[in-house]
């Protein structure tokens, strides 16, 4: 495992509590990952905390990262302290949750900022021009919780096999979204042979599971990765 | 040596089980303890340390005048 000391080369809010932020190594390294892996922030000497890199395993010259700091903990104090030119103590890549890029159909569903990982495997895979469908569903609770919305329609009108629902179980007005929560918007996305990806609470990964099995989808084909608020 | 892993704070990140292999497994998204588990070999001493300062939960725990 790599320790990489990087550079803060932006940092903006994409809503009001998550943080975008993107790093560049010192030494202009290239950092080898796979889409869906984390690395460790040192926030201090004794304190780490995991985040997912967000961008495209091809783009290799930095890191992106989306962080929720509504936690309030040391990470999410720190993602908040943290500016531009600081410098930020890496380790990692680190973690199982990644990309297969086999020759089926993938559908992603994510809740909150859990997102990130998604984000990178999605954007990988239209990087190798997956033919096959993808699909997002994407869940959030209100209308101000919504960012990246036009990053992912975007890849919609780029992509004919990319698909994307952004789903809002708390409106508080009318919208163009699917009002109500992934777990109901995933019933019409079960179809063909498929992969798919969970990233989020453990209840919903364990309500999506469930639908899934139901449907008679493999326990093989579903891969998922728990988002746990408990340290952030 | 001993090794404590604290299951109420762990959030299944995996990180141990990259950073000490011989120590840490995960079975079913679980983080395990393997066992049994040289703890007298330096080198798995160094892994245990390694993985205690890592964890972002501050899961594991290393006592190092513990028995193993």
């Amino acid at each position: 495992m790599e320790k990489i000391e990087a550079r803060v080369v932006s940092h903006r809010l994409l809503n009001s509590y998550i943080h975008h932020l993107v790093l560049r190594p010192l030494d202009s390294r290239e950092i080898n990952f796979k889409a869906g892996q984390f690395v460790l922030f040192q926030i201090t000497p004794e304190i780490t905390r995991a985040y997912s890199i967000a961008n495209p395993e091809h783009i290799r010259d930095r890191l992106e990262f989306i962080i929720d700091v509504r936690p309030g903990g040391p990470g999410s104090q720190f993602t908040q302290r943290v500016k531009k030119d600081d410098k930020v103590v890496l380790h990692g890549p680190l973690g199982y949750f990644t990309l297969r890029l086999r020759k089926v159909a993938k559908v992603f569903v994510a809740t909150g900022c859990a997102i990130a990982p998604l984000k990178s495997m999605i954007e990988t895979s239209l990087h190798h021009k997956d033919t096959y469908a993808i699909s997002l569903l994407w869940g959030l609770r209100h209308l101000v919780d919504i960012y990246l919305d036009k990053h992912f329609q975007e890849l919609e009108s780029e992509h004919s096999n990319f698909s994307f629902t952004l789903c809002i179980s708390r409106p508080e007005k009318s919208n163009p979204y699917f009002v109500g929560r992934v777990t109901e918007a995933i019933e019409a996305a079960i179809g063909e042979q498929a992969d798919y990806y969970l990233c989020g609470r453990e209840a919903m990964i364990g309500d999506v599971k469930e639908i899934l099995r139901r449907r008679g989808v493999a326990e093989e084909d579903i891969f998922f990765e728990g988002f746990d608020s408990k340290v952030c | 040596m001993k090794v404590i892993l604290h299951k109420d704070r762990c959030i299944e990140c995996g990180t141990c089980s990259q950073v000490a292999p011989k120590i840490f497994t995960i079975e079913d998204g679980r983080t395990k303890l393997i066992e049994p588990v040289d703890l007298k070999n330096p080198e798995i001493q160094d892994q245990a340390r390694q993985a205690a300062l890592l964890c972002p939960a501050q899961a594991i725990e290393v006592i190092e005048n513990g028995e193993d």
